[in-house]
């Protein structure tokens, strides 16, 4: 987790998402929340930025079979 | 047998066969420890709550059915702990949590009815951080160092047995927390294949994450365990309908002729030189056992973190937000939890099911890998136990919060659900090393063959802490 550079104009635009999400929050949860956020998202950008397979499908019931 | 002071540092081997042969007494084990834990805990602090009074009666109702003859096998008799997530009728199960602090399961986790019904005496709750998320409380400290930390959320099990506190203590693991503390904590941590540990009666953190296992301080007692924990349950709906295997048979069968692979991407990028060295020595001495070991690849390790992360933060949130919604709960969280609750609250879908499909694709890449190996071979942790009073650490000059340093080289085997085990391979700077092996799924055996091999090339195992009263800092 990186150190959080969060702009006031970041905790606004959070603010609102959370708001029409149905989380609203204080002022002070919001600023840990968008720093918490901050700090993961290099690692969920490179998550968004794999390539894979057009007919790869999510696990969605995660189980674990034996392999043949 | 050893003089009564040493009993607690018996191997659950050596204390079962001690017990069996009638050489010492399930009361004898068990007062020892509750002796020790009086001495020592009040500076390790890896006991929640201990319940004296009934682990000795336990530990007499024991000893009255072996002199009866009734000897139910190598568990018979031993105490062990249980981590504060393990549910246990007549006492508090809190994980972590003051959230919980007055929760009385009605039912006790399938693991401990397994347990119960090998005759195991429990000693009490191990201390855990706050719903296996928070990383400091309560303070639990590392018996090898005591002013360092002993590892996240099952840290209370892994310190209990480095420190001689009991021959076994249950952990659970969603992104490594069995096989972090036994690495940093010196000590042997199992988490079997996902399905293959019944997870029933453990309170969930991440449905598709969560494993529950044991720490102990010799390979063979994880083997032991193992055996009674295993097989299918129906309370748990993730729980594998396959065959339990035989963890003891072959388990001194030794590595000649095995197959152990190294990934070459992710294990090896960012790790202390000191913590690398010793890990590549036990790479050696497998060699020397007679195993064959070799590079193999997989390309999506890297990408990984990305996909845990969204997982097990949209997950935490999902199952804890019906007290996050009531004021009175959502106050008795601390602060730094509820602010990673709050958070995952944010986590969009599209990321989530991205990270279900590497999840996927990682599977596929580590099951080719297996083609042409028997086991995988990495460091457990890329770093020795840290201060509690540090959030950063410094890896090859870059600093990093401790909590993404210290689950970077476990995670996979949760999103593969693979078996994994941490054995202890050495020392850096006077702190326990890991060596963690993954196997194949539900083939625990040749994963605990490998360990117990490595084991038996070296005597890592046979170390002890200091004597932490007296030494914290």
């Amino acid at each position: 987790m990186s150190e959080p550079r969060t702009r006031d104009g970041d905790r606004e635009g959070l603010a609102a998402v959370a708001h029409l999400a149905g989380y609203p929050l204080s002022a002070a949860d919001l600023a840990q929340v968008a720093s918490i956020l901050e700090g993961i998202m290099e690692d969920v950008r490179k998550l968004r930025a794999l390539d894979l397979p057009d007919d790869l499908e999510p696990i969605l019931t995660f189980r674990v079979e034996p392999w043949a | 047998m050893a003089a009564a002071s040493e009993w607690p540092w018996q191997s659950l081997a050596e204390a079962a066969a001690a017990v069996k042969a009638r050489a010492v007494s399930p009361v004898e084990l068990t007062r020892a420890c509750l002796e020790r834990i009086e001495r020592v805990d009040h500076v390790v602090h890896a006991f929640v709550s201990v319940d004296a009074e009934h682990a000795v009666q336990d530990a007499q109702s024991a000893e009255r059915e072996i002199k009866a003859g009734h000897y139910r096998g190598p568990l018979h008799g031993i105490p062990i702990g249980l981590k504060d997530n393990y549910d246990t009728t007549g006492v508090a199960t809190r994980n972590g949590s003051r959230v919980f602090a007055d929760r009385m399961s009605t039912q006790d986790a399938t693991t401990w009815v397994r347990l119960q019904e090998a005759g195991a005496i429990l000693l009490g709750k191990t201390t855990m951080s706050e719903a296996a998320w928070g990383v400091d409380f309560p303070p639990v400290r590392n018996p090898w160092d005591v002013r360092r930390n002993p590892g996240l959320s099952s840290g209370g099990s892994g310190a209990a047995v480095a420190a001689g506190l009991c021959f076994m203590a249950m952990g659970s693991d969603t992104g490594g927390s069995i096989r972090i503390p036994a690495g940093l904590s010196g000590v042997v941590g199992l988490k079997a294949t996902y399905g293959r540990v019944s997870r029933a009666g453990v309170m969930p953190h991440t449905w598709s994450l969560d494993h529950a296992g044991p720490l102990s301080r010799r390979v063979e007692d994880a083997a032991l365990v193992l055996s009674v924990i295993a097989g299918h349950d129906p309370r748990d709906p993730a729980s594998a309908d396959v065959p339990v295997g035989d963890y003891l048979s072959g388990l001194k069968k030794g590595v000649r002729g095995m197959r152990i692979g190294v990934p070459r991407e992710h294990f090896w990028d960012r790790i202390e030189s000191g913590v690398e060295a010793v890990v590549r020595q036990a790479l050696r001495d497998l060699e020397g056992a007679g195993a064959q070991v070799k590079e193999v690849s997989i390309p999506h390790m890297a990408a990984a973190l990305g996909a845990i992360l969204v997982t097990e933060m949209a997950s935490v949130t999902a199952w804890h937000d019906k007290y996050l919604k009531q004021p009175e709960r959502r106050a008795k969280y601390t602060p730094e939890v509820r602010a990673l609750m709050d958070a995952g609250k944010f986590i969009f879908a599209t990321d989530f099911l991205k990270a279900q499909r590497l999840r996927r694709a990682l599977t596929d890449e580590v099951r080719a890998a297996f083609d042409s190996v028997d086991a995988l071979a990495t460091p457990t942790l890329p770093l020795c136990a840290w201060d509690v009073s540090e959030s950063h650490v410094q890896i090859d000059g870059q600093p990093e919060h401790v909590l993404h340093a210290c689950w970077r080289f476990t995670y996979p085997w949760n999103l593969t659900g693979l078996p994994a085990l941490s054995v202890p391979c050495g020392f850096a700077a006077d702190l326990p090393v890991g060596l963690q092996l993954v196997g194949r799924p539900f083939d625990e055996a040749t994963v605990l063959r490998v360990g117990h091999a490595y084991q038996e090339a070296t005597r890592w195992h046979e170390r002890r802490p200091p004597d932490p009263v007296g030494r914290a800092g």
